[in-house]
């Protein structure tokens, strides 16, 4: 099973590299970081200069980033039910279900491939052009380099969650619909309405969207030379990801086994 | 709701409400801490209970009230007087001298009624259109030798004067030529180009500084300005003495170190060192924005070393108070207030900005201990207030958290020697939380639109809340000129069964 899964990653991942679209955004978001110092300068005066990596990385890799994942996981599938091509890789020997898992993991690769072009694009700037010495206040050191590197790792790995929420999400619309316009139009539309409407519904706690950007607040404060309290939306982070993410799954998965695709 | 059946189930704080006219209640003095008033404490018909002087009556105190019919308005004053009391006497300064008066047997008494030179003119209050200029209260006696009478104080750009009773009539006891001299204000110098800048400028002369009288010492407390945003403060003492009328520099002159212009001179201890205080603000290095850092730092070791709390706020955002004393130890306390709503990034603090009616709000208390702060906050609480609307929209309920109307820790209301914190969550609710616990202690139920403000109205060692109305711009109108609406008083009784 897991070979047959594995397999079919790899066939719907080199499917993917083979998409303009794919690279044209992780250029878009290149470019969007690159052009970030002009927004928010970035100077080498021996002050540390993690606030640019944490102005710019939720917004390139939560916002902009978030943005294109759900776009290019939402035309998976879609794009294959709208071009008729579901129907010969069906008759592949492999459940529908490991077919969509499949799916799920070429997704989740395009974001980790996201999330990683973000972190090394900030961080290198930063690099190159301003300060890496720790976070100063008043000739004090609040956090050392290693401590700044450690909670960004931390906000890169916590991260992952609700984004992961966010493709498996895509995907589920991705099966819903039969033109990848409509899926993408979708999935977008989805998020903004139920962001908006979160609040007023007294559903904020429970969406995994109000988590995306939370994972960076750690690195955000320490950056401030805020004394950051442990916080306990850790755990409503995960479990909120982790029930989209099973939800949607289970959405996409029966979609397709249930549909019938011979009409 | 819930909250109030809980106290009445389970026991707490009540209190004793009363609605007083003229009564203006209490006000935040500065955001060091403390409470200002519209009014002042005496015991001014000897029964041993503290009434009140208003600048147009006074309110006797009887069962820790003040009744509507012990509400005695002072005789005719002149035109912009300025009232100080000592002990149960009123002191009026008017331009033309010094009146005292006293409340006897049902009526006022003349003490004294003496014409003076004042070497400055008593400012006459500002005066509102349709109104008539009112009296005022004022500060303007202190007993310099210890013989129980007051001596009259009078601060002029040249001098500090004293006016001391003899014979039963006040003459010029001292004057003491400490007040440094004026220079030529920076704001002077005018600006030729671009030519549009260009103005006729006076030349204005200022100078700053504080001065403190204690006993029989006055303290000048002076600042000076360095480069780089820096700054100085000069403290100089002097020994007044009335009977050879002459003011002497007693002990060293002490100073600080250069510290940031934005430090200021408070007492936040009995150590009799003053202590440096100041907040910076800055717009947050991470956020994409305009999230501001504020951070409150503190030396009580005369600008030695400083310690230093950050917190994120909002544009705007103000807080209540930064200093208490919140277990009454004679050592002020820090806190740090901070709105959660800029913790969540830029895409969910904007959707929150835009729809969320209700916003965490985080309260830390730094104890104070022997030498310096405690480097983590001793006590860190957090609510939800609700703001009827998303903060976009700027409403009333949200203009009055930003400004620090909605939580205070300034009140103990139960006596116990610690302050409760009084929290308005809701609009129509103001509860009252013990600092140690966190439990509900008690609560008041309010109307829309009302303010309020904490202090010890009666003096009786327990807090009370005075509850007033805020402007209320589509009726104000309704109100003549110079009229208040009254403010109520839930006095407090303490803890009950």
């Amino acid at each position: 099973m897991m070979g047959r899964i594995w397999t079919a990653y790899l066939v719907e991942w080199s499917k993917s590299l083979r998409l303009k679209r794919s690279y044209l955004w992780l250029l878009l978001v290149a470019l969007a970081i690159g052009c970030s110092p002009f927004l928010r300068p970035v100077v080498g005066d021996s002050v540390g200069d993690y606030g640019f990596i944490a102005y710019v990385t939720p917004l390139a890799m939560n916002v902009l980033g978030f943005f294109l994942v759900l776009a290019f996981t939402a035309g998976l599938i879609s794009t294959e039910m709208a071009s008729g091509t579901i129907r010969m890789v069906l008759t592949r020997p492999i459940h529908r279900w490991e077919w969509v898992v499949a799916k799920l993991m070429a997704g989740l690769t395009y974001a980790l491939i996201m999330m990683t072009l973000v972190s090394i694009l900030s961080w290198a700037i930063v690099w190159v052009l301003g300060d890496l010495s720790g976070v100063t206040y008043g000739g004090e050191l609040l956090s050392s380099h290693g401590e700044m590197v450690s909670a960004y790792t931390f906000g890169f790995f916590l991260s992952f969650f609700p984004i992961a929420a966010g493709v498996a999400f895509a995907l589920a619309i991705s099966t819903l619909t039969r033109s990848p316009i409509s899926s993408v139009m979708a999935t977008v539309g989805l998020w903004l309405a139920l962001d908006f409407l979160k609040t007023p519904l007294g559903i904020d706690a429970y969406i995994f969207t109000t988590y995306l950007e939370m994972p960076w607040q750690h690195f955000a404060d320490r950056c401030d030379g805020i004394a950051t309290q442990e916080s306990k939306d850790i755990l409503h982070l995960l479990l909120c990801s982790g029930t989209t993410f099973i939800l949607a799954l289970f959405v996409a998965i029966t979609s397709i086994t249930r549909r019938d695709f011979s009409r | 709701m819930k909250s109030l059946l809980v106290c009445a189930l389970l026991g707490g704080l009540m209190f004793q409400e009363q609605e007083i006219p003229h009564f203006q209640g209490a006000y935040i003095s500065g955001l060091y801490g403390g409470t200002g008033w519209f009014s002042r404490h005496a015991d001014l018909n000897r029964d041993g209970q503290m009434d009140l002087l208003l600048p147009e009556r006074i309110m006797l105190q009887r069962d820790k009230q003040y009744p509507v019919e012990l509400h005695i308005p002072l005789p005719d004053l002149p035109d912009g007087a300025v009232l100080d009391v000592w002990d149960d006497r009123i002191y009026i300064k008017h331009n033309e001298g010094i009146r005292c008066i006293q409340w006897t047997e049902g009526t006022w008494l003349t003490v004294l009624d003496q014409t003076l030179d004042w070497q400055g003119r008593v400012p006459k209050n500002s005066v509102a259109m349709g109104t008539l200029p009112k009296p005022e209260l004022g500060r303007f006696l202190h007993d310099i030798n210890a013989d129980n009478q007051p001596e009259l104080i009078e601060v002029t750009e040249s001098a500090l004067w004293a006016y001391t009773l003899l014979d039963r009539q006040y003459e010029l006891g001292l004057m003491a030529p400490i007040i440094p001299p004026t220079t030529l204000s920076p704001r002077t110098a005018i600006q030729l180009w671009p030519d549009v800048d260009r103005h006729f400028a006076y030349p204005v002369r200022e100078m700053r500084a504080n001065l403190v009288l204690e006993g029989d010492e006055a303290i000048l407390i002076q600042r000076q300005k360095l480069p780089e945003q820096l700054m100085q403060y000069t403290v100089t003492r002097y020994a007044l003495n009335i009977e050879t009328g002459t003011a002497k520099p007693s002990g060293e002159v002490w100073s600080t170190q250069a510290v940031p212009n934005t430090m200021s001179l408070r007492h936040l201890n009995n150590d009799g060192i003053l202590d440096l205080v100041g907040i910076q603000q800055e717009l947050s290095s991470a956020s994409a924005l305009p999230a501001f850092i504020r951070t409150h730092s503190t030396s009580i070791d005369g600008g030695k070393s400083f310690h230093s709390v950050r917190a994120r706020v909002f544009p705007g955002f103000i807080g209540h108070t930064w200093f208490v004393d919140v277990n009454h130890d004679g050592r002020q306390d820090r806190i740090v207030e901070s709105p959660q709503i800029f913790d969540q990034g830029p895409r969910e603090t904007i959707t929150s900005m835009l729809t969320r009616k209700k916003i965490g709000h985080s309260l830390s208390v730094y104890m104070q201990g022997e030498t310096a702060f405690d480097a983590n906050p001793a006590y860190s609480l957090k609510f939800t207030m609700d703001l009827s609307e998303p903060p976009i929209q700027s409403g009333p309920l949200f203009n009055q958290y930003i400004r620090g109307y909605r939580v205070s820790l300034l009140g103990d209301f139960d006596g116990d020697g610690w302050n409760e914190v009084a929290v308005q969550a809701k609009e129509n609710l103001l509860e009252l939380f013990n600092l140690n616990s966190g439990e509900l202690v008690g609560s008041i139920p309010l109307k829309p639109n009302m303010r309020w403000t904490v202090g010890d109205v009666n003096a009786d060692g327990l807090s009370d809340i005075c509850v007033s109305a805020g402007i209320d711009w589509d009726n104000i109108g309704l109100l003549l000129p110079g009229e208040k609406l009254p403010t109520t008083v839930y006095f407090s009784l303490g803890n009950q069964p």
